[in-house]
């Protein structure tokens, strides 16, 4: 395939972005909400969990997150760039997530195994959690990038007119 | 772009009904065939049966020389457009023109091509991103063509596709049909009850009844020179009168019950073996002239703006007579009328069939 044929085949992969969604940040939304929701539930099954106002705080916490991460995937399917940061904002707020409650209930499952996570349940939470966090970026940066190439399409074809 | 060729093709439906007989035409590249008829005479049943949708009972189809006769619906290349649009509700217009490129894994780079493309013909560019719900009739009439025309089919079929919009939707559609197939100069085959439809789209009509090919011909020589009673009456709007009567006075001249008049030379010969025979005249209504001796009594006037339809009674003859222009005539006024004897048929009065 020849430079022309190349720059052309972008040119149209780019006029296609007018009329699909942008499904790939989409899915990566829905990966990290379904992370999440693995994260919480292990996290949650585990008997040393006791109802009490930290906790109060990280189920609002975790539902306020499964909220504006299925916004963000609705508004990121139509190339929406200010949402691109807010999913930036959340994955930031997860990883921060991760030295709160899982750290805590680790380091009194340490002690005394009945009063918190072992290891590799820690370990799993850990992994959900950072899927999700990277899942978001990823759908951040991609929306950012196409947005930026339809835009600059979108204008052309404005000037073009 | 191919050619059609149905070599004497019959349907009969597991009941036993016989839906087409003998159907028997060759369709050359690039013309467009309407095939016309009234309810139930088999039209659709011969579209569908080109389509592979029905199986052919009797008979051979080929698709440039090919035999198609055995071959699946989505073996055929054809691409059939249907009165009902039947596009997917969910899915937007660009979507659903894509959808059939997408099934068989198109790249997606073609596929968008050739969806611009349709969307540039059809006027659809600013709709791509709708559902069909946000659409007009026409519009997604336009949107079922379009996805007839992202196959780049060999022969496009059309089944009543302009029968559910509003009469003005379909002038304007039917000129788009028109330009589309002068356009794509593709092989297209349009099935309606219309007689406009099939009048002002065909390159050849094909007039049918109760399952039977009545006549293949130009939309002039249906019109002008009709095969059969059942042709010229189904053709023409107002339609054709009939008039009953007979050959007398050794050929000299046409008689029925309420009236009668000479014959010119030509009609003399046409009608020398029917000399004291019955026959049925058939006259269209713009083939009166005024002037003659033949009194019709005007029971009613319709002015159409460009042409005046008078009914009128000669004693117990209804006609139906046509003028140029806006004409008054008061009710009951009589009217002196004769025939325009180069234009008027006559059928034989027990086969129907026209005396040539
Ligand atoms: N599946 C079937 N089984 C049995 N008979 C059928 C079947 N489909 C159609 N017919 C009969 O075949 C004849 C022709 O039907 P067809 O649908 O081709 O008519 P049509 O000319 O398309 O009429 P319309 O203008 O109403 O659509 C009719 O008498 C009909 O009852
Ligand atoms: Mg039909």
């Amino acid at each position: 395939m020849n430079n022309f044929e190349n720059v052309e085949k972008k040119e149209i992969e780019t006029d296609i972005m007018r009329y699909k969604n942008n499904s790939l940040s989409f899915l990566l939304c829905v990966i990290a909400i379904v992370c999440n929701v693995a994260m919480f539930l292990s996290l949650y099954s585990n008997t040393a969990c006791t109802p009490n106002f930290q906790l109060g705080i990280d189920l609002l916490v975790n539902v306020i997150f499964l909220l504006s991460c299925f916004l963000a995937a609705e508004k990121l399917k139509t190339y929406n760039v200010s949402w691109s940061y807010v999913a930036f904002a959340i994955a930031g707020i997860e990883i921060l997530r991760i030295f709160w409650i899982p750290t805590m209930y680790l380091k009194s499952g340490l002690e005394d195994p009945l009063k918190g996570l072992n290891a590799g349940q820690f370990t799993f939470i850990v992994i959900m959690m950072v899927i999700a966090a990277v899942s978001l970026v990823g759908a951040g940066i991609i929306t950012l990038i196409k947005a930026k190439r339809l835009n600059a399409h979108l204008k052309r074809i404005e000037e073009g007119k | 772009m191919a050619t059609l060729k149905l070599d004497h093709v019959k349907k009969i439906y597991d009941g036993g009904v016989v839906a087409v007989h003998d159907f028997d035409i060759d369709i050359k590249d690039g013309e467009f065939i309407v095939i016309v008829g009234p309810s139930g005479c088999g039209k659709s049943t011969t579209l569908r049966m080109i389509a592979g949708l029905e199986e052919i009972t009797e008979g051979h189809a080929y698709v440039d020389e090919k035999e198609v006769t055995n071959l699946a619906s989505k073996d055929r290349d054809m691409a059939m457009v249907f009165q009902n649009y039947a596009l997917y509700a969910h899915m937007t217009i660009y979507q659903n023109m894509a959808f059939s490129l997408t099934l068989r894994k198109t790249d997606k780079i073609e596929i968008h091509k050739k969806v611009m493309a349709a969307a540039e013909i059809l006027n659809l560019k600013d709709q791509l991103n709708k559902k069909p719900k946000q659409l007009s009739g026409g519009q997604r009439q336009r949107v079922a063509l379009g996805r007839a025309i992202v196959r780049t089919p060999k022969i496009f079929l059309f089944d009543e596709p302009l029968s559910n919009l509003d009469a003005k939707l379909r002038v304007t559609m039917r000129r788009e049909i028109k330009l589309l197939h002068q356009r794509l100069n593709a092989t297209m085959i349009y099935v309606t009850h219309d007689q406009i439809e099939a009048l002002t789209l065909a390159d050849r009509i094909v007039v049918m009844s109760m399952g039977h090919v009545q006549q293949i011909g130009s939309p002039l020589e249906i019109y002008s020179d009709p095969n059969n009673k059942f042709v010229a009456s189904f053709i023409g709007n107002p339609p054709m009168n009939f008039i009953d009567g007979k050959i007398i006075s050794d050929g000299k001249k046409f008689e029925c019950d309420d009236f009668s008049f000479e014959l010119d030379e030509k009609r003399k010969a046409l009608l020398k073996d029917y000399v004291g025979k019955n026959v049925i005249l058939g006259v269209r209504p713009e083939h009166f002239q005024e002037g003659g001796d033949i009194d019709a009594v005007v029971t009613m006037s319709e002015h159409m703006g460009a042409s005046t339809l008078f009914h009128c009674d000669v004693q117990n003859t209804h006609l139906n007579v046509k003028f140029e222009g806006w004409i008054d005539h008061a009710d009951n006024e009589i009217i002196k009328l004769s025939l325009k004897q180069d234009l008027i048929c006559f059928f034989d009065s027990e086969t129907e069939n026209r005396i040539r």
